[in-house]
């Protein structure tokens, strides 16, 4: 019970208490008067006529009684010769104050229960309520409990879809270099034809290496071997270490890698696999933009994250495959993306391991007609 | 131009709610203007006119002025109107006494002598009487008969010997007649008198108004010194100079109820203005974002102000001739039953019966226009400049800001908060607090208002109460039936009334007492005596007041004792004769007198001005039911200045539990005694309780009319603000009932934002208002206004106005919300801008 | 699994006759629990409408909405306020916040309303993640844009709602702030463990989204 309610009640108990009293000496004083009043009769009826003493104190003491109807009558009619009838019978002598004593009684003991009352229907109500919400919160809770139970089912249905898709995957460069193998066994072929088909078998292999990297490393972040550990670290050299993962590629291409100056900026983050996740970032940038262009980043302070902007002056990506680029195995449609290497797979990591974190990604269209990646990453 | 009014037209359409309500409010306040000014007005009206019927009009009379002067005072230049009248004889007979006399057409008409039938004699012996007469004498005739007359005619300032003259009936003269003098008046012809009377022995009474007297009189003090002095210059004894002080009287009004009036019209211009303001300036806000619009659009600021105006003045011009002709259609009526009420009750006072007769007759035939130019002209002029001070206000509002700023205009938050406090938990109840602290300024103006409204209330019911009309009449007259001397002093035609004469042959004797006395139900007869005189240092000319004592019997004694407000002086330093009790109206009127003067006075015995010097030894506040006289002495001082007989005031006193039959009949008893003098009048406590009661009535009747009309005004005020607020809140009360606030706790918290209204406003108006009524109690105690002396509070009023109040509240939340729920919940979200 | 939020046939028309506008126009919607959806799409396209009636804020012409399984508009009015204040979480465009409150009670008025007690750990941790623990006692028309946005998040999110549905809430607001609330939104709703479904204009906003539906002319084009 807080103060309040405790005040109220204190408040609403003493007025009771005060009616009660009030009525209660109302009640007495009128009594009293009462007495007082006979007394007085008596003492003037018997100033006007001593002798009579003892006959006036039986009538007023009640002893000697009148008792017909005609005596009350005779009474009456007496009594309004000089004025006095049944009005003024009520409004002197103690019976106002006996009314009014009693009507304070009467009103204090009623307020005094539907007090009561009221407030047992209060408790009531408060314990249905109480009752609804409690199986509302408990429905919550198996719903909740039922998603729990979903989601395992979920994860042991992408484990199973992920060893299809990767084998899937695979299939197509050991097929090739299968294919290879079987024409260089059955044929004879030139030393051109050889030197062609080793190149071939060579990208095969180097393929293989590329998507069995790619997929090691996202199925041990998909089923869980690899757990990210966050800790309050400098963005600056997580950003260091993903521009210099994606540096040699892009002298290759001579594509500069320009970063903006900025103040570091504490974030709660796990550095190896941030910095990989940018890494992807930077590498599709690299892999899209044409030669001799340039990379830009951007930090800047939020108020809760910090935002990183990767910006590069490629082609851009269209609007509608713009919120597909971060699906698992996505590769865009249009021709320069199709004819480089890729496992549409880099920007689905960045995405998750980005979002476990609690920061963000995603891209808009560049200045330039470029693509701009917004990254965030909370500081608490 | 066009698009203006356009848009003006179109402004009023749309918020066809909000100048629903301004239009009411118009045409109430319009209502009540009209209402107090012109009844106020035309009851000021018909009373003078009902004057001018009533009394004979002219402003003074000479007499004993010579035909040659008479002739020459017709043309005078300052006389209005003069008439003339020249009185030859009279014939007495055993109980009834003729006189003959002559009037000119002027003096006709300034006496208010009219005909019932026939003509006014014109020559030779026609004489023109009243029916009374005949019948009075046993004689039975028509116009165009004979009658004989007693005359004797006036010689030498004496009656000459009785003739018996005869004359033609040439017309019988209408009125009442003087039943208890038994006298009458005959007209004779220019003809009779030149027979009758020589030129030179002709002695004239002039009667006339004077030119440029307008029809309120303030003092009559500028009348008299003109009148004096046309007489001095025409040779007129100061003697024969009579100033109709009467007439005069009746056309005097009172400064002070003047100024009740003034203040009344104040009081309801500024409700009616309060109110049409704040209408407008609760629906500020939106009207500030019109114009943030308007401007945005690129209207120029003499177009806003066009558009603005136009709007304002559509329901201006629908409102208030709506309001006038209310009024006008009322006011006729509302007049006459006024006057009708009133005429119920008057009835100890044979003159105001009349006059309220005579007034009702002019209303009713018209005679009396009710309806003036210039209450029209003063309304429609409040009420145009009051709106206009509320629609100035917007207007300016927006011109001071950009347009984008006057669009998101959401109220004067001058941002001087920028935090608070606040609760760590919240509920329905802390939301509506901080709803009402938001914009206190409103809600008080809104309590204000109302409770302004409750305190009026409570003040009238304060004075209504105290206003009992048995304990005022109680305060005004003793006992039970009371039969006094008539008498009056300084009245040049009927001397007889003085009191010096009629002490020396009085009529309440003792024999009359005796037989006062032996009438059926009576229980106590008081006699209290009576003298009369000049201050003779401090007022000689008995301007302002007279000397005049009341003597009291023993019985009084108490009184005396304890009336005493300044000084003291016991029974018997008084009855040593050197000391006096003085009223404290005295002080009033005399400011330089004080405690231990001497007043010296020159008082009227039989046996000559007799000189007594008093000290002033107390200063005694006493109610008129005690003596309506200056200075209180016991009847045995008195008795020692002079052996007259100075009783004056009966007092009678019946049994206890008399019951009415005995009552009605000791007062019949009583009347018939008093019947035997003309020079003794009764009356009784019944009738200053039903003149009383009838007042107060009619003061209730008013006063609780008033305060409704107010008080609809005060509502309508109250349902603009609450409609307002809900209103501009919409999107607000929208989005919180997005997040969860069910319709039920919209409504509770609505009531409860109605509640802390109904609360404040109690308050105020019980509170204050209790106070209020008291502080009135007290000064209309001070100024003796209706005799109120003890203070009842109005209980049964106040509850009345706690109930009502509390369930207009509770109506107007349930009326406003219920219209509120009916829009639905996005549209309070979507269209909150 | 069961939909957290399902409509079926929902049918919404405004006005007759020439004026006739179909709102919402015989859509099927099912929104898992946990999902962040967002629904884009032009102006006039229905979209608020839409949301409105997920909300209980307005009642269809015909058609079902069901929370949790339960037809929600066979719900007397105030059964319907009770479970808005319980399940479900609004947050609008401009406008959230109760102007005479300060930000404290802002954020605690819905758990007032409903006559429980604030859980002052849970509610702290909120005003912490949105980083306004040091101006509770800010009154709303000293904050910024993003400021009050932030605000009506952690309203949203204080009384635990199943659901929080979010009408265009960065659309007055800067690219920057905009990235913010919306990064904010997600994160809290993700570690909550609430359904978000928000209206945005915005695809660049919509991308964060873990499925975007597109609404044209009352009727679902893209799920």
């Amino acid at each position: 019970m807080d103060t309040g309610k405790r005040k109220r009640i204190a408040l609403a108990a003493g007025l009771f208490f005060l009616a009660l009293l009030v009525g209660l000496f109302l009640t007495g004083r009128a009594v009293w008067q009462e007495y007082e009043n006979t007394a007085r009769q008596m003492a003037a009826l018997t100033r006007q006529a001593p002798e009579e003493e003892a006959v006036f104190a039986g009538i007023l003491t009640g002893k000697i009684v009148e008792d017909n109807e005609a005596a009350a009558k005779t009474g009456m009619e007496l009594l309004e010769k000089y004025g006095y009838d049944l009005k003024d019978s009520f409004w002197g002598g103690a019976l106002p104050g006996m009314a009014g004593g009693m009507a304070l009684l009467l009103a204090a003991g009623l307020a005094a229960c539907a007090g009561l009352a009221w407030h047992s229907m209060r408790l009531k109500r408060e314990a249905r309520e109480r009752a609804d919400y409690l199986e509302e919160k408990l429905k919550e809770e198996t719903v909740r409990n039922q998603k729990m139970e979903a989601e395992l089912r979920r994860e042991e249905q992408e484990t199973k879809s992920l060893i299809t898709d990767i084998s899937h995957q695979l299939k197509t460069p050991v097929a090739s270099l299968k294919m290879s193998y079987e024409i260089e066994d059955s044929t004879e072929l030139s030393a051109e034809e050889t030197e062609e088909f080793r190149r071939k078998e060579r990208e095969d292999v180097e393929r293989l290496e590329h998507l069995l990297q790619a997929f090691t490393q996202m199925s041990k972040l998909e089923t869980g071997m690899i757990r990210l550990k966050p800790e309050k670290a400098g963005v600056k050299s997580t950003l260091a270490r993903a521009v210099a993962g994606a540096y040699a590629k892009a002298v290759d291409k001579n594509i500069s890698i320009e970063t903006e100056e900025f103040t570091d900026v504490a974030v709660v983050h796990d550095p190896g696999w941030t910095a990989e996740a940018i890494g992807n970032v930077l590498d599709n940038g690299v892999k899209y933009a044409p030669v001799g262009t340039c990379i830009t980043i951007r930090v800047s302070e939020l108020v809760s994250y910090v935002m990183i902007e990767v910006e590069d002056e490629g082609p851009g990506i269209p609007a509608e495959e713009q919120h597909r680029i971060f699906q698992r195995f996505y590769r865009g449609k249009a021709e320069a993306v199709r004819k480089e290497e890729g496992s549409g797979v880099g920007l689905y990591l960045t995405r998750r391991i980005l979002e476990e974190q609690g920061g963000t990604v995603c891209v808009k269209n560049g200045r330039t007609g470029g693509s701009k990646f917004v990254i965030t990453l909370p500081k608490e | 131009m066009k698009t203006v009014t356009k848009t003006a037209l179109a402004n009023a359409r749309q918020n066809r709610t909000r100048n629903m309500i301004s239009g009411a409010a118009i045409i109430l306040t319009t209502l009540l203007i009209f209402m107090v000014l012109t009844v106020g007005y035309a009851s000021v009206k018909v009373r003078f006119a009902a004057v001018n019927a009533y009394y004979p009009p002219y402003h003074a009379m000479f007499r004993q002025v010579s035909e040659e002067d008479a002739g020459k005072l017709k043309s005078h230049n300052d006389m209005e109107e003069v008439g003339l009248r020249s009185d030859l004889g009279e014939g007495v007979d055993d109980d009834s006494t003729i006189l003959f006399l002559w009037m000119d057409a002027q003096a006709l008409e300034l006496n208010k002598i009219e005909l019932a039938e026939g003509a006014f004699p014109k020559a030779g012996n026609e004489i023109a009487l009243p029916e009374g007469l005949l019948a009075e004498y046993g004689i039975t005739a028509g116009i165009g008969d004979t009658v004989t007359l007693p005359l004797q005619l006036y010689e030498d300032g004496g009656l000459g010997y009785q003739k018996e003259d005869t004359f033609r009936i040439s017309g019988f003269l209408k009125g009442e007649i003087d039943e208890e003098n038994k006298a009458y008046s005959v007209l004779v012809s220019r003809d009779c008198l030149e027979q009758s009377v020589l030129a030179k022995d002709r002695e004239y009474r002039v009667m006339f108004r004077l030119q440029d007297v307008g029809e309120n009189v303030a003092t009559t003090d500028a009348i008299e010194e003109r009148v004096r002095e046309i007489g001095a210059d025409f040779g007129v004894s100061e003697d024969n100079v009579v100033i109709n002080t009467d007439y005069l009287m009746a056309n005097y009004t009172d400064p002070a109820a003047l100024f009740a009036v003034v203040c009344i019209i104040l009081v309801v211009m500024a409700a009616g203005v309060l109110t049409i303001y704040s209408i407008h300036y609760v629906s500020m806000i939106p009207k500030v974002q019109e114009y943030g619009k308007l401007k945005a659009m690129g209207a120029t600021r003499r177009q806003i102000r066009q558009i603005v105006f136009r709007e304002g003045l559509l329901v201006t011009a629908l409102s208030l001739p709506l309001g006038l002709l209310l009024g006008s259609i009322l006011a006729g009526p509302v007049i006459r039953w006024i006057y009708r009420i009133s005429g119920e009750g008057v009835q100890t006072n044979a003159a105001a019966m009349e006059m309220n007769r005579i007034c009702m007759k002019l209303l009713e035939q018209r005679q009396v226009p009710v309806l003036y130019g210039w209450v029209y002209i003063l309304t429609i002029l409040t009420v145009l400049v009051t709106v206009y001070l509320s629609l100035v206000k917007p207007m300016r509002m927006a011109a001071k800001i950009s347009p984008v700023e006057a669009m998101r205009y959401q109220g004067e938050i001058r941002e001087k908060k920028k935090e608070r406090k606040g609760f760590a938990e919240m509920s329905l109840v802390k939301l509506t607090r901080s709803n009402l602290s938001r914009n206190k300024k409103r809600s008080v103006l809104t309590i204000v208002t109302l409770g302004a409204v409750g305190i009026l209330f409570m003040a009238v019911a304060t004075v209504l109460s105290c206003a009992d009309p048995e304990e005022i009449a109680k305060q005004e007259f003793e006992g039970d039936y009371e039969i006094a001397v008539d008498s009056w002093e300084g009245d040049k035609m009927n001397p007889d009334r003085a009191w010096v004469n009629l002490m020396q042959n009085n009529p309440l004797n003792g024999e009359l007492l005796e037989q006062i006395r032996a009438v059926d139900g009576v229980e106590e007869v008081k006699v209290k005596t009576y003298l009369t005189g000049t201050l003779a240092d401090l007022d000689p000319e008995r301007e302002i007041a007279s000397a005049s004592i009341q003597g009291l019997d023993e019985s009084y004694r108490e009184i005396v004792e304890n009336c005493q407000i300044e000084g003291a002086v016991t029974w018997e330093e008084l009855g040593e004769g050197e000391k006096i009790l003085v009223s404290e109206d005295m002080l009033r009127w005399f400011p330089e007198l004080k405690l231990g003067d001497a007043v010296r006075m020159e008082l009227e015995t039989p046996e000559g001005t007799v000189e007594r010097t008093f000290e002033i030894a107390a200063v005694g506040e006493y109610p008129s039911a005690v003596s309506g006289s200056n200075f209180l002495l016991p009847d045995s001082v008195l008795a020692k200045i002079t052996g007259a007989d100075l009783s004056d005031i009966c007092v009678i006193r019946l049994e206890e539990g008399i019951g009415q039959t005995g009552r009605q009949e000791a007062y019949t008893n009583l009347e018939n005694l008093a019947k035997t003098s003309v020079y003794l009048t009764t009356d009784s406590f019944e009738k200053h309780v039903e003149t009383w009661e009838t007042a107060v009535t009619v003061m209730t009747v008013l006063g609780y009319a008033f305060l409704l009309i107010l008080g609809a005004v005060g509502v309508m005020n109250l349902i603009n603000t609450m409609v307002n607020s809900i209103y501009t809140r919409r999107r607000e009360l929208g989005i919180i009932q997005a997040i969860g606030m069910s319709e039920k706790q919209l409504v509770r918290m609505l009531q409860l934002e109605g509640l802390f209204y109904t609360a404040g406003t109690l308050l105020v108006a019980l509170g204050i208002g209790s106070l209020a009524g008291y502080g009135i109690f007290l000064y209309a105690k001070a100024e003796n206004m209706m005799n109120i002396t003890v203070y009842h509070y109005p209980g049964i009023q106040a509850a009345v106005l706690a109930v009502a109040v509390a369930a207009l509240q509770m109506i107007l939340t349930c009326a406003v919300s219920r219209n509120f729920r009916r829009m639905s919940l996005t549209d309070r979200i979507r269209y909150g801008e | 699994m069961k939909a957290i939020l399902e409509t079926k046939d929902l049918v919404k028309y405004y006005g007759s006759g020439d004026n006739l506008v179909k709102a919402i126009d015989h859509t099927d919607i099912r929104v898992e629990p946990g999902e962040f959806v967002a629904v884009v799409g032009r102006s006039g396209s229905g979209k608020s409408t839409l949301l409105h009636m997920l909300g209980g804020l307005d009642r269809p012409d015909s058609g079902k909405v069901l929370v949790e399984g339960r037809d929600i508009f066979r719900l007397m009015d105030d059964r319907l306020a009770v479970f808005r204040r319980r399940k479900i979480g609004f947050i609008f465009q401009s406008y959230n916040l109760v102007p005479s409150l300060n930000v404290w009670e802002n954020i605690v008025l819905p758990i007032g309303l409903d006559g429980r007690k604030v859980d002052r750990e849970y509610v702290m941790d909120i005003v912490r993640k949105i980083g306004m623990s040091d101006r509770l006692h800010a009154l709303p028309g000293t904050l910024s844009g993003g400021q009050q946005q932030r605000v009506a998040i952690a309203r949203a999110l204080a009384s635990r709602p199943a659901i929080i549905l979010a009408d265009e809430p960065t659309g007055n607001l800067d690219s920057r702030t905009e990235i913010e609330v919306v990064s904010l939104l997600k994160h809290c709703v993700t570690e909550y463990g609430q359904t978000l479904v928000m209206i945005t204009h915005d695809e660049t906003i919509a991308q964060m989204a873990d499925r975007m539906i597109v609404i044209e002319d009352g009727k679902v084009v893209r799920s």
